[in-house]
């Protein structure tokens, strides 16, 4: 694993976009995050380039000319398991929930900046490298004296251990399988609960809200249990000292 | 004139005019002075005219009174005319007594004709009255369709012009949105490969893309395209959320966030995405005005059965004058530093926000120093899960 996060590149990128100018605008800077630039114009002919080649990760614009919005997204999912990075126009909470749930990883609003987008791209890259479907990344969460073994199911700050209930347990760990990505409400239910549940949508705030007043130092200022208003959970992880 | 007099009106106007009919006072007058008129004068001349004379004469009042009153006053002249057939017209005269068995027949007849005809006719009567009465109703309801069809094309016209409006703003949104993002990231590349010059295209492509926004949301706001979904929010997650959206983009102003102690369930009734962004709007405001370095305050209390979130700044405060203007559109402030950017939309739109969640947007305190809006929405409470389940 390279030891500088920044020098991350994609094996090969697929680029979906209709907007000749932009992307040729974005060539230059994508070219640094990946070995291999792939772009398609359509739907179709993304489609077309996931069955001759999986990219590592997909970047798609929602405004293209044959299917709009998150029916695209569900289109480009159903061909392929690689990270999708949608860029949008739009940016109410309703249709990010709409594109996490049809399957996309993580999004940018236009206008971006080209480091946030390639930041974007480095993260996807590292989190699915990290996190081959159905492990667990990472084991532990360390921050102070805050340590958390999410494969023991044990915490303490300092020498106090801490007690998490069983359902804090499988929220924390639905969050930590891919650190810094979104969850929808939906998608932790389906994580956490097999079968429909009470009012899910006001029971799991009352859970982060519990897990927030255990893990948080200052709860209404988080570190790790981060509310994407409107659209669900994430959980960003402190960089390990080792790393930093 | 209310629709539903226009429907009476043209459903009287269209019928046929109703039968001719007595008033039921009048009607007994009339007919009783009639009755008695032909029965004195029969009498007169009873000598030269035949018992059957007066029997159709009889019979023809009858009819006459049914025709032209109640139902009642016929049968009774029906009665009264065979009472006054059988006293005058047949012998012995003056008593009820009926010799001739032909005589008993034609009173029988008289009797049997008068009221069955009197039963013909007031029945057909009724059912042209309820008829009628069907005729206008059915009128009535087919105005009242008329009416209700065109309220409806006119709310679906409303609606069409509405979604047309959001699609428009849009449309608009994308188109200039992408070009943006093409000049931004040309100007980002350029400025990485040292071209002078390039940092102030981007700055200034960033500066148009904020206002190009603010001008969108702000007539999305207007133009009622704005979607709010009101949910029981957990006052904490509001916090958290805002002070991880804008702790990158308040430079050194420390910021503290404080949830209202004790109750960390706190609720409130809003929509937590326009929330955050009115707070995070907010705090970036104080981090902009506030002298460097200088604390900005994050709050939210529960007063009452409503929620509060504050916003605190240690900058100059908002001179007593201009309170209610900073938030009007295009409004910007007297002090206000030229390369301070905006087009003084923020607050507008930011109040629009908070009132689109039944909510209020103030400027609080004294103003002599220091910044303190306040957010107020309703306190609600959340739903928590069975003990057993956790």
């Amino acid at each position: 694993m390279p030891s500088n996060s920044s020098a991350l590149r994609a094996t090969t990128l697929l680029v979906v976009e209709d907007d000749r100018a932009l992307l040729d605008a974005l060539r230059p800077a994508l070219e640094t995050v990946a070995d291999d630039l792939v772009t398609a114009g359509t739907v179709s002919e993304a489609l077309a380039a996931l069955a001759a080649q999986q990219p590592e990760i997909v970047i798609l614009d929602l405004g293209l000319p044959d299917i709009a919005g998150a029916d695209a997204c569900r289109a480009v999912r159903a061909e392929t398991g690689s990270p999708i990075l949608i860029l949008t126009a739009r940016s109410s909470g309703g249709e990010k929930v709409k594109l996490l749930d049809a399957g996309a990883d993580d999004y940018v609003t236009k206008p971006f900046a080209t480091d946030e987008l390639l930041a974007r791209v480095r993260a996807l890259v590292r989190r699915s490298r990290a996190a081959p479907a159905g492990t667990m990344a990472p084991a532990t969460i360390i921050d102070g004296d805050l340590e958390v073994d999410l494969r023991e199911g044990t915490a303490s700050r300092g020498s106090v251990p801490l007690k998490l209930t069983r359902i804090e347990w499988a929220i924390l760990r639905a969050l930590a399988s891919q650190p810094g990505r979104t969850f929808t409400h939906r998608q932790i239910f389906d994580a956490v609960w097999a079968r429909p549940y009470g009012n899910p949508s006001q029971y799991l705030r009352v859970y982060m809200t519990h897990l927030r007043q255990k893990l948080e130092r200052e709860p209404a200022n988080p570190r790790f249990l981060i509310t994407d208003p409107g659209v669900g959970y994430r959980l960003e992880v402190p960089p390990r000292r080792e790393d930093a | 004139m209310t629709p539903a007099d226009a429907g009476t009106t043209s459903a009287t106007k269209d019928l046929p005019p109703a039968p001719f009919q007595f008033n039921p006072i009048v009607g007994w007058l009339v007919w009783v002075a009639v009755f008695g008129a032909f029965w004195i004068s029969c009498i007169s001349v009873r000598p030269h005219i035949e018992q059957v004379h007066a029997v159709l004469g009889f019979l023809l009042v009858v009819l006459g009174a049914a025709a032209t009153s109640t139902r009642r006053l016929a049968l009774t002249l029906a009665i009264g005319g065979a009472l006054a057939i059988n006293l005058s017209f047949e012998e012995p005269y003056g008593t009820l007594f009926v010799h001739k068995a032909l005589d008993a027949l034609i009173l029988i007849g008289f009797l049997a004709v008068a009221l069955l005809a009197t039963q013909l006719v007031s029945t057909a009567r009724r059912q042209a009255a309820v008829a009628r009465r069907r005729a206008a109703e059915v009128e009535q309801l087919a105005s009242e369709r008329i009416r209700l069809m065109a309220e409806n094309e006119h709310a679906v016209m409303l609606q069409e012009a509405a979604r047309a409006k959001d699609a428009l703003l849009a449309a608009v949104s994308h188109d200039l949105r992408t070009p943006l993002t093409t000049i931004i990231t040309l100007a980002d590349q350029a400025a990485a490969r040292g071209e002078t010059g390039s940092v102030s295209i981007g700055r200034e492509a960033t500066r148009l893309s904020h206002l190009v926004e603010n001008l969108l949301e702000y007539s999305r706001v207007h133009a009622g395209a704005w979607p709010v979904r009101l949910d029981t929010t957990i006052v904490e997650d509001v916090l958290g959320a805002v002070a991880s959206e804008v702790r990158s983009r308040i430079d050194d102003h420390p910021l503290s966030v404080r949830a209202q102690p004790g109750d960390p369930l706190l609720a409130a009734m809003l929509d937590e995405a326009l929330a955050v962004r009115i707070l995070a709007n907010l705090v970036e405001n104080a981090a902009k005005y506030a002298p460097d370095g200088s604390p900005i305050s994050l709050e939210a209390l529960a007063d009452g059965d409503h929620v509060v979130f504050a916003v605190t700044d240690a900058g100059p405060g908002i001179p007593v004058v201009e309170r209610e203007k900073v938030f009007e559109a295009f409004y910007r402030g007297e002090r206000a530093a030229p390369d301070v950017g905006g087009v003084g939309l923020g607050l507008a739109i930011a109040r629009a926000l908070a009132e689109l969640q039944l909510g209020t947007l103030t400027l609080a305190g004294t103003g002599v120093s220091g910044t303190r809006m306040e957010f107020r929405v309703k306190r609600a409470t959340i739903e928590e899960p069975p003990p057993l389940a956790a």
